[in-house]
């Protein structure tokens, strides 16, 4: 047992002193993320995923096929209403009849091309990019160059997602591996605090314990565990509801196309494509302006600046340094014995992750709420109002 | 958890369904009956409404009559609608779209244990596929509960503690030093037992999904007759109007739904095996980097766990959204709004 423990201790130290690139080196989620997002990825395996949506034209056709039923229907039930003088069947007919012309704009518009979709996608992200940029992250370039190429359409939207889903999980493993090596160094502090020297011979004497005082550290730690392990689990979840989205939420704009057809399916065809408007589109756009300050920080050696808060509020400790960096500085100083700076630095690291977590955790909200916002908006604009008037999704949020 | 291709062994298409099964034989001379009994009356009253001179009851009988003959349509058009519910094999579309565990999956040669645990390909109805899908799902996320979180778990959160002593002069009792450490869990092991909890907890949803996959079949077969009867009378039709929604809705978009979702999720399962992680333990490994297959069982630990969360939480409440969206706009439309979670939520 007391070898499996050193071997422990042992493991979480050489994670710390691996190092920022050694570590991404062995944690690549580049596979994961090219698995789900990638060009070369399992999404050719899928045939509804195509390069550009309007590829997929059989459910255009489909689609256009069964307003044209719609349409010939509605003229037999106007005819018959006409005949046999019902007012009710003229009045809905002379309804259905606007609606199925919507229809038909409908279609032609959400499959006309992924340059339609993609282009919104990246004007929002620019967007944000810009917002950030202005309130002090000067200089991160994103993961992806946005709408380099107009014409790449489905790339850029596959640009997108890729970006997060690198962002998130490499943020969350950086967290875990970062804390698993500060926790190692805790290993350290508590045996030095358990360290007792007894001159009590025959029972008199004194006994010193002159490091028992090295609890804050452990608090620090204590703090930073149930923190770290939410922010991660949340980042996880994130990037794999967005697998999700990203993967189904086209099918659910197919079936909705299809379903607001006819005259008793619509409001839940409305439904579905408010869904995919929702998150498809704008929830990965307004969350990608977020992961760029976040990637930035992680791949340079000095956050200051970077941050919406600047870079005095963090301690005296020069900069906020990214936590593989910070390992190695506090590995250093363990040697030297520099208790006074440790604590300034661990404590560098606890308002480092603070202050990223609760950045990272404000943008998913943030993002969460608008793109909500907007379904509700679109679901009541597209004949489904079931969504908004019973606060359908708001309770399964 | 039984396997469902035996649950389905008394299917519609063996015969075995009987009158749940035969939508036209079964209800339509009941539908008949009704539309007969109702013409009937309402002929009667428009035929008697000028000699009681009550203009009202000539308009009111011909308004039942075109209700009651739409009500009859819809009999016919629903019933073709269920028969092909339970002829049609959705396996080739279904295959087409890489939608079906078992067949053309994402990646070959996956060991069954983490991919495919049932065969979906055997099933010939859209409700043993669903039962399939969400059966192979569950396999896959409680096997790798018992397994690999489990283990890594138990290895993980042993709390030993230990004590050094030395003594300056062994005759002499308490003079020396003494080193003691009781030594907290690991993060990663407070992630594991937090992850392995939530799991543990979101994994009953799905087994409650698979039971209301079970009784899709009956609700299709039982309520939407009753419910198309139902329509026909009067005083009845906001009542069938409803059960005609919510039979569509958990007896055929639920189904569906639960295909598409889980299929997906179980194929992108087979391709997110754990071999990595266990190619990547081997001697050269170990020698040359010893973080790096752990790193690696903690890269699939993620993925897993992501996998996990996608589809004991967020599928779930997708589907349960769309399915009562879905019954409370059709119900609204054909009868009595009808919302049936709030029902659910009024229970609980």
């Amino acid at each position: 047992m007391i070898v499996k423990n050193f071997v422990l201790a042992a493991f979480a130290l050489l994670m710390a002193l691996t190092g920022t690139a050694h570590a991404q080196s062995i944690i690549n989620f580049a596979n994961t993320c090219s698995y789900f997002f990638g060009q070369g990825g399992i999404a050719g395996s899928f045939p509804w995923l195509g390069p550009n949506f309007d590829s997929y034209g059989f459910v255009l056709q489909v689609a256009l096929l069964i307003v044209a039923m719609v349409f010939a229907a509605l003229a037999i039930m106007y005819a018959v209403g006409y005949g046999f003088g019902i007012p009710r069947i003229l009045v809905f007919v002379k309804t259905e009849y606007l609606e199925s012309v919507l229809n038909i704009i409908m279609i032609v518009v959400l499959f006309g091309g992924a340059a339609v979709l993609s282009g919104g996608m990246v004007f929002i992200s620019n967007l944000g990019n810009a917002v950030i940029a202005s309130a002090g992250a000067a200089g991160s370039a994103p993961l992806v160059a946005l709408g380099a190429n107009p014409t790449a359409g489905y790339q850029d939207i596959q640009g997108i997602y890729s970006s997060v889903c690198q962002t998130y999980m490499s943020d969350a493993v950086s967290h875990l591996a970062g804390l698993s090596g500060l926790n190692g160094i805790s290993y350290g502090y508590s045996i030095a605090s358990g360290f007792v020297i007894n001159l009590m011979p025959n029972g008199m004497g004194i006994s010193i314990a002159p490091l028992a005082g090295i609890t804050p550290y452990l608090l620090l730690v204590g703090f930073l565990s149930p923190l770290v392990s939410g922010v991660v689990g949340i980042e996880i979840g994130v990037v794999f509801f967005m697998v999700i989205v990203y993967y189904l939420f086209p099918l659910l704009l197919f079936a909705g196309v299809l379903m607001r057809s006819f005259p008793w399916t619509r409001a839940a065809g409305g439904t579905l494509i408010a869904l995919f408007i929702g998150f498809y589109i704008f929830f990965p756009a307004l969350i990608y302006p977020f992961t760029t300050v976040n990637y930035h920080c992680l791949e340079q050696a000095d956050c200051s600046g970077q941050y919406i808060l600047g870079s005095s509020s963090i301690g005296s400790a020069a900069t906020a340094q990214d936590p593989f960096t910070q390992l190695q500085t506090l590995a250093g100083e363990v040697a030297q014995a520099a208790v006074q700076s440790e604590f300034v630095d661990i404590f560098d690291f606890y308002i480092f992750s603070i202050i990223n977590a609760t950045f990272q955790i404000f943008g998913i909200i943030i993002s969460f709420v608008i793109s909500y916002s907007l379904l509700e908006g679109f679901a009541d604009l597209l004949g489904a109002p079931s969504l908004q008037a019973r606060d359908m999704l708001k309770k399964v949020v | 958890m039984l396997d469902p291709i035996l649950m389905f062994a008394a299917s519609c298409s063996s015969g075995v369904g009987g009158l749940l099964c035969s939508p036209i034989t079964g209800w339509f001379p009941f539908a008949s009956l009704g539309v007969l009994v109702i013409m009937l009356i309402a002929s009667l009253i428009y035929g008697l409404s000028p000699i009681m001179g009550r203009s009202e009851m000539r308009t009111w009988a011909r308004l039942k009559m075109y209700e009651t003959l739409f009500s009859f349509l819809l009999v016919i058009i629903f019933s073709g609608f269920a028969l092909m519910v339970y002829t049609i094999n959705p396996i080739p579309l279904f295959t087409n779209l890489n939608l079906v565990p078992g067949a053309g999956s994402v990646a070959a040669g996956i060991p069954a244990v983490w991919g495919v645990h049932s065969d979906c390909t055997q099933v010939t109805d859209i409700y043993g596929l669903s039962e399939c899908d969400l059966f192979n799902f569950n396999s896959n996320i409680v096997y790798y509960l018992n397994n690999v979180i489990g283990g890594a778990t138990i290895l993980f959160s042993s709390t030993p503690s230990f004590q050094l002593k030395y003594s300056f002069n062994p005759a002499i009792s308490n003079f020396g030093l003494s080193l003691g450490l009781t030594l907290d869990s690991l993060p990663i092991a407070e992630f594991l037992e937090g992850s392995t909890l939530a799991i543990g907890s979101l994994i009953i949803l799905s087994q409650v999904q698979l039971l209301l996959l079970d009784a899709a079949m009956l609700i299709f077969a039982i309520l939407l007759p009753l419910g198309l009867v139902a329509r026909i009378f009067g005083i009845t039709r906001s009542f069938g109007g409803a059960m005609i929604a919510f039979a569509l809705g958990i007896g055929l978009i639920f189904p569906i739904m639960v295909s598409i979702t889980y299929g997906f999720l179980v194929q992108v399962l087979s391709v997110l095996a754990v071999q990595p992680a266990i190619n990547a333990i081997n001697a050269v490994a170990l020698l040359s980097d010893p973080t790096g297959p752990v790193l690696a069982i903690v890269n699939s630990v993620f993925e897993w766990l992501g996998i996990a969360l996608a589809g004991t939480l967020v599928l779930p409440l997708i589907t349960f959204t769309i399915v009562n969206t879905f019954i409370i706009d059709f119900s609204q439309a054909v009868g009595e709004r009808m919302d049936f979670l709030s029902l659910l939520t009024s229970v609980a």
